[in-house]
């Protein structure tokens, strides 16, 4: 308990750091939240060219501004959690505070999450921010009538896809991966999730192979289930991904179930994977740049 | 009929002198056997081979060394952040690396030295206490003595980026002594000061070390880092090719005398001449001042071979004027060339 106690007071402790340095850049605040609305605009306009047409985004409502201001809200939050731990990691190796943190009685975590929150003060607040702009200025609507499942559902997306940022950020230690990015990252980020996770098309839009790769990442379920339950009209049985088809339970439920398995795998692995990408450093000789 | 001639199983071997609790022996570190092996694509290099040596409590200990001579990658095994490839290690009387770090605190002044160039310098100091546990009025009232130790209280407030190379190495020296831990590991801790601050640093480290009872172990290649050590080790390409007192360091060199000489240039035939005498062992030649017509010519000799009067007989046969002539006793470097020349046979 006294070492979990210790724990959080040095993530408070880098949070407040993160938080001076985040505030030190003056212009961040406006360009943050401008950034957020011009993000917010651009699917507004083209939400309009879908206005008039028939063109379906079943069974998540037929509001596009709610539809995009959904997969905006999960970009926000997953982005951070697999797109930030391996910078992070590669910031402590090049700065050569890896073996500060090393030397602390701190966990090996502890540091990459307390440095992260630069990027979660920067990204999670853009959530918030996005369904306003989209509900006050763009005509987007949300029920209110599940956040509770919407709260276990955010989690679940945060410690899912922090398990793949994990595994992605042992990779610069266990891979020697010392390059600004790495093929994980690359290959999750940049292709998978850009093409599959459906952040402003319907999944049911793609290819069926493509609907199949998508099944292997939690934005998939975390987008699913997210716009049944919150765009008005949502539906909330019919079965439109390929193991929701396969799998006879509500589709919500079963996306539920996937995020926690994909927790339960992704988090541990990625934890394992980054102590013996410690380790191996601590064997080669490479914990930082400088030796 | 018994199968084996030997057989052995969970021998335990104690070496005299080298129990690991510190209690009983008065030692503070020790370490056995100690290799090191880095690996580069196709090359396997040993940084560190048998490296075997103990600390006593209160002891400060040299590490001398060229670069490349394995001193960092020493440290960081005794401070856990590496692992040795072989070899046993105990701080304290502790063997695991969380303990061992719990009772060491490592100063390096290598790259960016870990300091966040957008908070202050004593925000960094504040901020490193905060992750070793420290916290309150205390960790504030500790940074601003050790701040005003270092002279740097004017600075306290300025962030990392507008400090000066050297300030900057102050303030991970002042991040280092922050922690009262048993041992203070130093590596390089001069390299970026000017004279007057890296001695009052010597001084400042050695009033800390002598009024705590602290064991100091020092890196370096700057023989004068290393002049309050009471023993100094000498390491090169890896392994430990002498340790001892200066005194003991210097034992060789008691029927070895070295001459420096001041004089006008002088040609490479005769400096070869005077390397071929017999009874002198080395000899090293520099420009003064950078201008190659006035040279300063070290010579170390056999003094029951042949004497300073014999060396300067060479110098008029060859009709080299002689500006000024002293003995001079060896230095560090010099006597660490001595031990590499003799490990190369």
């Amino acid at each position: 308990m006294g070492r979990l106690k210790s724990e959080l007071a040095s993530l408070k402790m880098f949070s407040k750091r993160e938080f001076i340095i985040w505030s030190s850049y003056r212009m961040n605040a406006i360009m943050w939240v401008l950034d957020v609305f011009f993000n917010t605009t651009i699917f507004f306009f083209l939400s309009l060219v879908t206005r008039g047409t028939d063109i379906s985004f079943f069974p998540y409502g037929d509001n596009y501004v709610s539809f995009v201001v959904m997969g905006l809200c999960v970009h926000y939050i997953s982005y951070t959690n697999l797109g930030d731990p391996f910078p992070r990691v590669s910031r402590l190796y090049w700065t050569g505070t890896m073996d500060l943190y090393m030397l602390s009685p701190l966990s090996y975590f502890t540091p990459i999450m307390g440095i992260m929150f630069r990027s979660v003060i920067d990204d999670y607040p853009r959530v918030i921010l996005s369904l306003l702009f989209g509900g006050v200025l763009f005509g987007a609507v949300y029920r209110s009538t599940s956040f509770g499942i919407a709260l276990i559902l955010i989690i679940l997306t945060l410690l899912s896809t922090f398990g793949i940022g994990m595994i992605s950020a042992s990779s610069f230690y266990l891979f020697n991966f010392k390059q600004k990015t790495e093929p994980i990252k690359f290959i999750f980020q940049g292709v998978i999730v850009a093409l599959t996770a459906g952040y402003y098309y319907p999944l049911t839009t793609l290819p069926y192979p493509l609907q199949v790769i998508g099944s292997f990442i939690p934005h998939t379920y975390a987008l699913d289930a997210a716009r049944r339950l919150i765009i008005p009209g949502g539906d909330l049985t019919a079965r439109v991904l390929p193991l929701q088809k396969l799998i006879d339970i509500p589709p919500v439920t079963l996306d539920l179930w996937v995020l926690t398995v994909m927790s339960f795998i992704c988090l541990p692995l990625g934890f394992f994977m980054y102590i013996q990408g410690i380790k191996r450093a601590r064997r080669d000789g490479t914990l930082t740049r400088w030796q | 009929m018994q199968e084996y001639i030997i057989n052995a199983e969970n021998l335990n071997k104690t070496y005299a002198g080298t129990n690991i609790d510190p209690g009983v022996s008065g030692l503070m570190l020790w370490v056995k056997n100690i290799f090191r092996l880095t690996a580069n694509k196709s090359i396997t290099t040993q940084a560190l081979k048998n490296v075997s040596f103990h600390i006593k409590k209160g002891e400060t200990v040299g590490i001398f060394g060229a670069n490349g001579a394995g001193k960092t990658s020493l440290i960081k095994i005794l401070s856990g952040l590496l692992y040795p490839s072989t070899g046993q290690l105990s701080v304290n009387g502790h063997t695991s690396i969380r303990k061992i770090k719990n009772n060491i605190s490592y100063i390096s002044t290598n790259g960016w030295m870990g300091l966040e160039w957008q908070l202050t310098a004593k925000e960094n100091l504040i901020y490193y206490g905060n992750l070793f546990g420290m916290s309150g009025k205390d960790l504030d009232k500790r940074c601003d003595k050790l701040l005003d130790q270092l002279d740097m209280c004017e600075n306290g407030n300025k962030y990392i980026s507008q400090l000066s190379a050297g300030m900057r190495q102050k303030i991970t020296i002042a991040r280092g002594l922050l922690l009262d831990r048993e041992i203070l590991y130093l590596d390089e801790p001069s390299v970026s000061l000017d004279v007057n601050a890296a001695a009052k640093i010597r001084q400042m480290v050695q009033k800390y070390a002598v009024e705590n009872n602290k064991t100091i172990l020092i890196s370096s290649h700057v023989p004068e880092d290393l002049a309050n050590a009471q023993r100094i080790m000498f390491l090169y390409k890896g392994e430990i090719i002498a340790l001892g007192t200066l005194k003991e360091l210097g034992k060789p060199f008691s029927d070895i005398e070295t001459i420096s000489i001041k004089c006008q240039e002088i040609e490479d035939s005769v400096l070869q001449g005077l390397d071929k005498l017999n009874g002198v062992m080395s000899l090293s030649v520099k420009a003064i001042d950078g201008n190659k017509q006035f040279n300063e010519v070290k010579i170390n000799i056999y003094k029951n071979m042949i004497s300073a009067g014999d060396v300067i007989d060479k110098f008029i046969e060859n009709d080299i004027n002689i500006l000024s002539l002293k003995n001079q006793e060896p230095s560090l470097q010099e006597i660490y060339e001595y031990y590499i020349r003799r490990r190369n046979g």
